[in-house]
């Protein structure tokens, strides 16, 4: 059977309509003006250099008694976490009473040119989870993890268990090599000192274009097709935007964290077998036995399931689960799904180990 | 510490950022101005087709008066609608030749094949003016990597800027037969020149890469609508066709960039083009010297010493704080002690080496506080 349903003056009326919508969007667009992000309201509690520890206000009347620090990766800005109303992860996270903390990185300039990974790992975080602990007047606290910050995580509490409570780690990769993992695959042969003496700082746009190669097709043409169907609609089209101005806003890394994160964790894939080095410490997820929440997405096409599932074959933790999002890497964060699903599944995980 | 943030007013995500008030789409624009020079090799496009034009034609018009970047998001649109277009275009022929063979009982799959054929063997992006549109597609991945590379221009400076037109192109330029700095700049030259050649060579091989991968695409286009044809599925607009051929550009693509062979052709793009880079800024450094001015590796150096004295604070200001709260301690004891001693009776206060506030001489205050350790606490 022929499966071309399609008449030519169907054609014809769908390319006019389509042209038609394109043209019409130009309105919609000029109209939408400055673009909103970050919608939760919060306090700096602490900061160093160009980080800056947030406290988000609280939205009910009761707050769990244990926060939640979140640490985002280096890699793009944390508002993703909290895009806008109805569309942040935070605001969930707030409305179930949790009391959540943020790492905010800035953006790393020349300065921060030799900031290594132990700086991040058991300088900045560690101070940030001291900060909170001594402000709080708590032994332990929770730590929530997002993709690289996820990593981070599973390392920080590798070293420094006595002070985290329960660990949640979302789109986070562990396991390096896996069949599908696409970003692995491209950044194996690459010589990342070569890279990090040319450039110093690894340059946000360079990270940011690595991303949108992953999937070009979809990410560089597909996406702004599907653009023109919702031009009409100025609130969807400032959705689309928001999306936008987050995936164009992209912080330079620091040359020499980079060059460790390549090399140690993507090149070498050190992480499952407890070979990462980190301030001359070796990180050892076995020694990880506190409970432990591993938050997937099934459509991930940064960091493959199969990545963050490796973890429960890593970690020494006897209390181990998974839960799998019905969706891709940033579709956790922003997705209508996700607010129904994750805040809800998060908070009776941190109630169920208070 | 950064200025307090509410929801109110969320517009800017970090007030003290060096991008306080950073502009995104300026960023994006950038971004969009390097789709335009991905081009490198590529003709600039010719509409085809009246639909096309009408857009063309309307454009023209109307981005006059807008600014400059929201110009620039919206050619990036259309650019995209060309690729939507092209596809129209192609398959609004065959969509014609295939009802007709259908009607008259022939089979419509050779139609298809034919249409399939001509689009393969076009691919290259050589001949059919119709076709171009659907190239720029396929250049998407290609582009990608050409903006990472006009991301890495060099400075202003650029010694070797010359060479990066025509490989080779530059050898000439030095003065010959003079001996010292000039041999030993000509000989700088031509390792750059070699180093550029190097990259060239790697850059078509990869995009030779990418052209199979065209190929593939169009193959797999074909397959997929066969198979849809034989379940009595069907396609029901053009934009079924459009997200149909998608879906098989990024099967393909994903395909073979998961093989070892792309890996390792795509570090070698990038490796060359880093070692190209770091030669030029070998030659910019020693001018740099040559003038007495700071250099990248002076600079460096600067800046991995501030790195360790940030980490000396940090060690330092740890230790300052265990010690505070050491004395603390030890005073708490203290003053534990005292209480004790005093109560059992036959205890005589000890003199304390700090000046004694007077507050604390006050009847019944047997534990004095030491004023020096209340800023350890």
């Amino acid at each position: 059977m022929n499966p071309f349903a399609i008449q030519p003056d169907a054609v014809v009326r769908e390319i006019l309509e389509f042209n038609a919508k394109l043209a019409q969007g130009l309105n919609t667009l000029g109209r939408l003006g400055e673009l909103e992000v970050g919608i939760s309201a919060r306090d700096p509690v602490y900061a160093e250099d160009k980080l800056v520890l947030y406290r988000y206000r609280a939205r009910t009347e009761r707050q769990s008694p244990v926060p939640i620090l979140i640490i985002y990766a280096l890699v793009n800005r944390p508002y993703m976490a909290d895009l806008q109303e109805g569309r942040s992860l935070i605001q969930g996270l707030l409305d179930a009473g949790l009391d959540i903390y943020l790492i905010d990185w800035g953006y790393p300039d020349s300065a921060d040119r030799y900031l290594t990974l132990d700086d991040y790992i058991n300088g900045y975080i560690d101070r940030c989870v001291d900060a909170i602990r001594k402000q709080r007047t708590l032994e332990k606290i929770n730590v929530l993890g997002i993709c690289q910050g996820g990593t981070f995580s599973l390392c920080y509490t590798a070293l420094h268990q006595e002070k985290v409570k329960n660990l949640i780690t979302t789109v986070t990769p562990v396991d390096f090599h896996t069949k599908n993992d696409l970003l692995s695959h491209l950044a194996r042969h690459i010589d990342v000192d070569s890279c990090v003496d040319a450039f110093g700082n690894m340059p946000g746009e360079v990270l940011n274009w690595t991303f949108l190669s992953l999937r070009p097709f979809r990410l560089l043409g597909q996406k702004y097709m599907d653009l023109v169907d919702i031009l009409d609609d100025a609130e969807k089209a400032a959705n689309f935007m928001r999306m936008e101005k987050w995936i164009f806003d992209s912080p330079d890394q620091a040359g020499e964290a980079y060059r460790q994160f390549i090399r140690q964790f993507y090149q070498e894939n050190r992480l499952v077998k407890a070979a990462v080095v980190i301030g001359g410490r070796t990180v050892d997820l076995q020694a990880v036995t506190i409970p432990l929440l591993n938050i997937y997405a099934r459509d991930d096409h940064v960091v493959p399931p199969d990545s963050s599932r490796a973890l429960a074959g890593c970690i020494g933790s006897t209390d181990y689960q998974e839960l799998e999002f019905p969706g891709g890497h940033i579709g956790i964060y922003v997705s209508g799904k996700s607010r129904q699903m994750l805040p809800p599944a998060i908070s009776k995980w941190i109630n169920d180990h208070a | 510490m950064a200025r307090s943030r509410t929801g109110g007013n969320p517009k800017v995500d970090n007030p003290e950022s060096p991008r306080s008030g950073f502009d995104w789409v300026e960023a994006q624009k950038r971004y969009l101005d390097a789709l335009a020079a991905l081009g490198g090799g590529l003709e600039p496009w010719q509409s085809i087709n009246p639909w096309q034009q009408a857009l063309d034609h309307w454009w023209q018009d109307v981005k006059k008066t807008m600014p400059d970047r929201d110009r620039a998001f919206f050619d990036h649109l259309l650019q995209q609608s060309r690729v939507f277009h092209g596809l129209a275009d192609q398959f609004g022929k065959s969509l014609g030749a295939m009802s007709s063979t259908q009607e008259a009982g022939q089979n419509w799959e050779s139609t298809l094949r034919d249409q399939i054929e001509g689009m393969k063997s076009r691919a290259a992006g050589t001949g059919d003016p119709a076709l171009r549109g659907l190239v720029t597609a396929w250049q998407l991945p290609l582009d990608t990597w050409q903006r990472t590379q006009s991301f890495l221009s060099l400075l202003p400076g650029d010694p070797l800027s010359a060479l990066k037109q025509e490989p080779g192109a530059g050898l000439n330029i030095s003065p010959i037969g003079v001996p010292g700095y000039t041999k030993k700049l000509r000989e700088q030259i031509h390792g750059g020149a070699q180093l550029w050649d190097d990259y060239r060579r790697n850059l078509q091989e990869y995009q030779a890469g990418l052209a199979t991968v065209a190929a593939d695409a169009v193959q797999r286009l074909q397959e997929r609508i066969l198979v849809l044809g034989s379940s009595g599925k069907s396609l029901g607009s053009l934009r079924d066709i459009y997200d149909l051929w998608i879906d098989c550009n990024e099967a393909a693509y994903a395909e073979h960039v998961l093989t070892e062979e792309y890996a390792r052709r795509f570090g070698r793009l990038v490796n060359s083009l880093m070692a190209f880079k770091r030669h030029c800024q070998e030659l910019i450094e020693e001018a740099l010297a040559a003038m007495n001015m700071p250099t990248r590796q002076g600079m460096n150096s600067v800046r991995r010493h501030q790195q360790e004295m940030r980490r000396e604070l940090n060690v330092a200001a740890a230790q300052g704080q265990a010690n505070a709260e050491s004395i603390r301690r030890l005073r708490d004891e203290l003053d534990v002690l005292r209480r004790e001693l005093s109560g059992a009776g036959g205890f005589e206060e000890v003199p304390h080496t700090a000046p004694r506030p007077a507050e604390n001489s006050s009847a019944g205050e047997t534990a004095p506080k030491d004023p020096l350790l209340k800023g350890g606490q």
